[in-house]
């Protein structure tokens, strides 16, 4: 049959498949995988060739959506195929690994369709990302801060706040109510600790001895109207300090040009304006809201394409990788445990073990709302399921008949058997919260460090006790069950 | 006079019997278990094939006489292996009965041979789906045991993979058909040349080429039982098992698959045993070693040379235009029991045998437009009370 399609070599392979692997051939891995790869190129031509303004507002949301909507009925269209040739139920003779490679092969065709939903916003972080840089980005809204106070140098409020404070360790240690306050206002006066006033002076714009106890600190007026918006972040470049910015326009204020910088603000406000903001919002300014310096730059334009661009560049940085990532695997995993689950039982299995669970569910989490399952974390409950879904499926291996219950059982314990570490290392923490509540913030950072690598251990560590049981529990029990005569 | 296969192959070209010819080139060469052997078969299949289709039905026969006598020997190597008859499947006293309904399968004792065709005969709803299940091993006993002797240790699922059962209602096929098949051969181990080969063998063994890159939907049911036959075949099965194979095929095709499955079962290479059900007890008949009738559950094993020795009953079935009164008048007084179905009238006695029943008949000119002795026929307990 001529698919057009599909290539020669992608036929050939395919017949290759169907002759020699009936496992591969059936899972049609290799057609999803074309099928995406064409899709993917396409896909990621037109998004970068679509007119698309990093300074906007993100409209991925759109394409993202109709991606999914394809991805879904290209989920469902490989189902359809999936289930026409069922190498399981045609009691093949076949080995403990066929599981395992089942599963993979599942696996990697969700997972591939699932890629497609992220492609819009990949390429929209791409192009954002080539677009401007974070050094880039960091200088100029320092050159713009500079910018904007000088050109509206006679408009600025020029005098620094002052805040005297008086040292007095015995006081503030006597009356403070935790250990991490250094600073107390009694009647007006404000007093510190040593520690306290070291501090100060770290931050302070400037500070000034008075006597042996009493400092004076200033402030300069925050003159950072655009901020860096999180790039600073990912620069080597530092953002100014407010103070920075009144020496830097102070000095230069005296032999200032200002129709070049008119000109150079003007050019950097084209560059990252968002073009689409008064549209949006407009600047209405009532009788008694009169227009300021602030509008008449575009400051707020200004910094929403900054906002609009950080977002875009940054969307796939750090831990957003790690947001992304775990969508497309769980959405994967999921899919895959749902799919060779309903691969390797009956409907009536399959729909009335949907239901259980679902009720199952429904009751426990009333249960928990009463506070009946509340002892350790909770759910310690879901791990007892998980352990007796596994003790059911057990006792296939003693039954004479197939039984509908144990094979619900079993659908249960394969699906939820990955969840297990994480679910014990859940439910560990959340014991542990109670005790731990009122850790000094340092402690609980580490802490937190710590959780997170635990979870990402138990994540890895489901998914190989996954892949253990598959060839040595779950191929013996699914085949035995399977087989088993009807009553 | 006994014929060498070469002889018999050319005798029915020479009587016509072409495509039978061609079924068994096929099958001689498959039992020598040279793949060179086959693929010459299969060429010379398609291109037989061909012929006939075109209507050149004296091509066909010269090019099969000419490749018979050429290929001479070569096909007679597996005729030195000797017939297989190891025993496969031992039933006893199996029973069931469902824990809703009232029926039940009553104990029945069975063994089944390789090489053994067993056909079971009986009525709607007298139990022969649930017999055929429970030997297939998909339905759990209520008593007795099976006992698949030549796996001694497998468990269920190979046991699964040894027994093919065919349904009635055959699941559909998606796709292609010949991808099917390719694709059930994959499972069964045979993979590369050895899958296309084993898959060209079957579609042309049964007839099939021409179907093969046809969907489901495309082909008759007749053909979809073929299809199914075929696929389970490629499984390489200790033991076959069929429901009701015939309901949906004429009665052409009806002969030409059991004539098949009488091939197969006892192949020098892959005998099997095999196990059917149907309503067509006449054709049945023809073909199987050994016929179940079950009624109501129960079971009676007959054994056609057995009865022969034991039984001398006079039973035949006609269909006349004539009165019961007449046929009694033409009986000429001997005891004869006259049973009319609505159709037929069937005569039991035990005073005279076949011929002297229808020399009576002819005597007392009674209008005859269709007579059979089921003296020996499993058919004669269905008109029993």
């Amino acid at each position: 049959m001529k698919r057009i399609f599909f290539p020669a070599f992608l036929q050939r392979y395919d017949r290759k498949l169907l002759l020699n692997n009936p496992i591969g051939w059936s899972s049609r891995l290799h057609r999803v995988a074309w099928i995406i790869c064409i899709a993917t190129l396409i896909l990621t031509g037109y998004f970068l060739v679509q007119p698309n303004d990093p300074r906007t507002n993100s409209t991925v949301y759109m394409p993202t959506i109709l991606l999914s909507v394809i991805a879904i009925v290209g989920f469902v269209f490989w189902m359809i195929y999936l289930l026409r040739f069922n190498v399981f139920k045609r009691f093949g003779p076949t080995g403990p690994w066929s599981f395992t490679t089942s599963f993979l092969q599942i696996f990697a065709s969700i997972g591939l369709l699932v890629v497609l939903v992220f492609i819009p916003s990949g390429i929209e972080s791409y192009r954002a990302d080539r677009a401007f840089e974070s050094d880039e980005i960091v200088q100029d809204v320092n050159r713009m801060n500079f910018l904007i106070c000088g050109l509206m140098y006679d408009s600025l409020r020029v005098e620094w706040s002052k805040d005297t404070v008086i040292v007095n360790e015995e006081l503030v240690l006597r009356a403070r109510e935790d250990s991490s306050t250094h600073e107390l206002v009694i009647e007006n006066t404000r007093y510190a600790t040593s520690k306290g006033i070291a501090e100060r002076m770290q931050f302070a714009d400037s500070s000034l001895k008075a006597n042996d106890t009493m400092y004076i600190f200033s402030e300069a007026p925050d003159y950072r109207f655009i901020q860096p918006s999180g790039a600073e972040e990912h620069s080597v470049v530092r953002p100014y300090t407010t103070r920075e910015i009144y020496f830097n326009v102070h000095n230069a204020h005296l032999k200032r040009n200002s129709a070049a910088w008119e000109k150079e603000y003007a050019g950097l406000k084209s560059k990252y304006a968002d073009p689409d903001y008064d549209a949006r919002y407009g600047v209405y300014k009532g009788i008694d809201s009169p227009i300021t310096f602030l509008d008449l730059l575009d400051v707020s334009a200004v910094s929403s394409g900054l906002d609009n661009i950080t977002s875009r560049k940054y969307g796939w940085y750090g831990d957003n990788v790690w947001i992304f990532f775990r969508i497309w695997y769980y959405l994967s995993l999921g899919l895959a445990l749902l799919v060779f689950v309903f691969r390797h039982t009956t409907p009536r299995t399959f729909f009335i073990g949907i239901l259980a669970a679902f009720i199952l569910n429904v009751l426990t989490f009333a249960f928990l709302n009463f506070g009946i399952f509340n002892g350790d974390g909770g759910l310690s409950v879901f791990i007892t399921y998980i352990l007796v879904f596994a003790g059911i499926s057990c006792m296939i291996f003693k039954d004479q008949n197939r039984n509908l219950v144990r094979g619900i059982a079993l659908n249960l314990f394969f699906v939820c058997v990955y969840f297990l570490p994480l679910l014990i290392a859940f439910n560990y923490f959340q014991s542990r919260e109670m005790y731990l509540e009122y850790e000094d913030t340092a402690l609980a950072a580490a802490r937190l460090a710590f959780q997170k690598m635990v979870y990402l251990a138990c994540e890895i560590g489901g998914f190989v006790l996954l892949m253990t049981l598959l060839p040595t529990y779950f191929y013996r029990a699914y085949r035995r069950w399977y087989a088993l005569p009807e009553a | 006079m006994e014929f060498n296969p070469v002889q018999e192959l050319l005798q029915q070209v020479q009587h016509g019997d072409l495509a039978l010819a061609n079924r068994r080139l096929l099958d001689l060469c498959f039992d020598t278990n040279n793949s060179e052997l086959i693929k010459k078969a299969i060429d010379i299949s398609k291109v037989l094939r061909q012929h006939l289709i075109d209507g050149n039905k004296e091509a066909a026969a010269h090019l099969l006489d000419n490749e018979i006598k050429r290929l001479g020997d070569q096909i007679l190597d597996a005729e030195h292996v000797p017939l297989n008859f190891e025993l496969l499947l031992e039933a006893k006293a199996i029973e069931k009965h469902y824990a809703k309904g009232n029926f039940r399968l009553q104990s029945i004792s069975l063994s089944v041979h390789r090489g053994e065709i067993i056909g079971i005969v009986g009525e709607n709803g007298n139990g022969k789906t649930t017999m055929l299940r429970c030997l297939a091993g998909q339905l759990e006993l209520s008593g007795g045991a099976l006992n698949y002797t030549q796996l001694p240790e497998a468990d269920l699922y190979a046991i699964r993979n040894y027994v093919a059962f065919i349904p009635q209602r055959i699941p559909r096929w998606y796709g292609i058909l010949k991808d099917n098949l390719h694709f059930s051969a994959s499972l069964a181990g045979l993979n590369g040349p050895e899958n296309e080969l084993a898959v060209a063998f079957m579609l042309e063994r049964l007839g099939l080429g021409e179907y093969a890159d046809k969907t489901w939907e495309q082909i008759s049911s007749g053909y979809r039982t073929r299809f199914e036959l075929a696929r389970v075949l490629l499984a390489k099965p200790g033991l076959l098992i069929l429901d009701e194979p015939l309901a949906n095929l004429d009665i052409n095709a009806q002969q030409t698959i059991l004539n098949d499955l009488r091939m197969m079962a006892r192949s020098r290479r892959r005998p099997m045993g095999i196990v059917l059900s149907s309503q067509q007890l006449h054709e049945v008949e023809h073909v199987a070693d050994r016929m179940v009738l079950i009624r109501n559950g129960s079971g009676s094993i007959s054994d056609a040379k057995q009865q022969e020795e034991t039984e001398n009953l006079c039973v035949a079935e006609i269909e006349t235009s004539a009165s019961r009164e007449m046929l009694i008048a033409a009986m000429q007084g001997a005891e004869v029991q006259l049973h009319f179905n609505g159709g037929f009238y069937t005569l039991e006695t035990k005073e005279m045998d076949a011929q002297e029943l229808v020399k009576r008949l002819v005597g007392g000119n009674i209008p005859i437009s269709y007579y059979r002795d089921i003296s020996h026929s499993t058919k004669r307990f269905f008109t029993q009370k």
